[in-house]
């Protein structure tokens, strides 16, 4: 059962990916296009630390593997579980839910594994060429940063899981789950050691933007285990606690009884 | 010109309506201007020799670049993308309008509501969190304000171009991203250019996002009345360019949909 499972999202994944690249030239213009608008931010910041060199103890490095993480993070969403978030929130939104809920496989990953995002290469791309050249990566932390990495991904799929769940329990919050998006992604752009006190600990708790930006950049630094080991139970529970408000939130949803042909 | 009058007073009295996305952009503004403020108050303890300018005179140069970014009415030229992809583009074209006058007007509309609303929270909003301290040129704020308008327009005239752009690059957003990266970097969003090397502050002002974004937000701190005038004339300059340019792409628009018929 479990094979059968795999075996239809590998198809699920290679079909909404051979879609994006219907268009080829937009296919390739969003790749690079996205490659050269992240490496114009890119500039933006490195001039920003060739004037003042740290920001509150962080080298460019170490936003370049921040950057690096976050673009590489996003990357993997836009790319396999684009679905998740903005798409799904719509599809609740207008009852247009039921055609997952009517299919055999899972409903959570059917429904985020059915978009692809051709600009999501671009992102990734970058995003693995930033952390490379960051200089934090080296052929010990590599294993460290392989974890830090999936982590990140996983907390990633959880908010978007999460603002997704959103449309269960309110009406007409598609646009909300949208905003609260957008606020994930402005938060995440900056050095995180620009987040003091109050705020970091709303960012690494309530929040937890600073899972996928602040924590990740100062367990590699300092080498804090009780920070690896706290992201690595944070993780955990935000990704279970995620599919749970996920599945509590479907038992709720109402169907639009609208007729929509989707593959 | 009556008839581009009324469609801009339609997008305009439309916004009175949208309060959740009002309410929405005027958040991000504000966090903006909240994580930049934070920021340069942490670069400021850092670097108590360089000379920086003071924060209040900073969070207003924010507002001022913010303003003008979250002023723009989203997702238009994602609905010109949809338009010229479908064809129902050709179905505007038989109005007694010209389309491409048509979305800017509706551009504009939006851009004359947002800009003073979101200045005003935004400036109370600046009251409140630096206890009440105004910026250097508080006096010039009415020159500001017209040269920001003067910015609406060559912004609203960006987002026709990147909708238009669908017809070389079959897609509106790699140009979306491009242009709006661009502003960030070489308008100053983030950072004032002073700040850029020389290299980079000469790329800056060879393109219009130099002018529109930072020319008109520094004022706010540098202000004299030659730099008004030459932001002015520069800002003037560029929106002829993108007149021409757009009327170059609605052209080839108007030719593409004469030969396949939308």
């Amino acid at each position: 059962m479990a094979d059968r499972q795999y075996h239809f999202f590998f198809r699920l994944i290679k079909m909404s990916m051979k879609q994006s690249y219907a268009l080829k030239a937009a296919f390739w213009l969003r790749l690079i296009f996205m490659i050269v608008s992240d490496l114009i931010m890119l500039i933006g910041w490195y001039v920003m630390f060739q004037s003042f060199h740290t920001i509150n103890g962080w080298s460019f490095e170490d936003f370049m593997f921040m950057s690096g993480l976050n673009i590489s993070t996003f990357s993997i969403w836009t790319l396999f579980f684009r679905g998740g978030g903005t798409y799904m929130a719509q599809w609740i939104q207008n009852g247009e839910f039921d055609h997952f809920l009517l299919s055999p496989p899972n409903v959570l990953f059917h429904a985020s594994c059915c978009v692809s995002e051709p600009a999501g290469w671009g992102d990734f791309i970058t995003g693995i060429c930033l952390m490379a050249v960051s200089g934090l990566v080296t052929f010990n932390t590599f294993g460290i940063v392989l974890i830090l990495f999936i982590c990140a991904v996983l907390c990633f799929l959880s908010i978007s899981f999460i603002l997704t769940a959103i449309n269960f329990y309110f009406k007409n919050a598609a646009d909300l789950t949208e905003r609260l998006f957008y606020v994930f992604f402005c938060i995440c752009g900056y050095p995180g050691s620009i987040y003091t006190d109050w705020a970091k600990v709303i960012l690494i708790t309530v929040f937890p933007v600073g899972l996928i930006s602040i924590l990740p950049v100062e367990i590699l630094k300092n080498m804090q285990f009780s920070s690896f080991v706290y992201l690595l139970c944070a993780t955990a529970v935000l990704f279970l606690g995620s599919i749970f408000l996920f599945y509590r939130g479907l038992r709720r949803y109402e169907s639009g009884n609208r007729t929509i042909l989707r593959g | 010109m009556h008839k581009y009058l009324a469609l801009m007073k339609i997008s305009f009295i439309t916004q009175k309506n949208e309060v959740s996305v009002l309410c929405a952009r005027l958040f991000f503004l504000l966090l903006l201007i909240g994580i930049f403020y934070q920021f340069w108050h942490i670069v400021a303890q850092e670097n108590q020799t360089t000379n920086l300018i003071n924060p209040v005179d900073f969070i207003w140069y924010l507002l001022i670049g913010g303003v003008l970014q979250y002023g723009r009415g989203e997702g238009l030229h994602y609905r010109i993308e949809q338009e010229v992809k479908s064809g129902s583009i050709a179905y505007r074209m038989l109005r007694p309008i010209s389309v491409m006058w048509a979305y800017f007007c509706e551009a504009m509309g939006t851009f004359l509501f947002r800009l003073p609303f979101f200045f005003c929270i935004g400036a109370v909003f600046l009251l409140m969190i630096t206890g009440g301290k105004l910026p250097t040129c508080i006096l010039d704020l009415p020159v500001i304000f017209i040269l920001m308008l003067l910015s609406a327009v060559f912004i609203s005239l960006c987002t026709v171009f990147i909708g238009l752009s669908t017809l070389l690059m079959q897609d509106s957003l790699p140009m979306f991203w491009f242009i709006q990266k661009a502003e960030y970097i070489l308008g100053g969003l983030f950072f004032p250019l002073s700040f850029y090397p020389e290299w980079l502050q000469k790329i800056a002002f060879a393109t219009p996002f130099g002018w529109v974004n930072y020319g008109v937000a520094r004022l706010i701190y540098d202000y004299s009345f030659i730099k008004a005038v030459d932001t002015a004339l520069h800002i003037l300059f560029w929106i002829m360019f993108m007149i021409a340019v757009n009327t170059l792409f609605y052209r080839l628009l108007v030719r593409r949909m004469a030969i396949n018929g939308g």
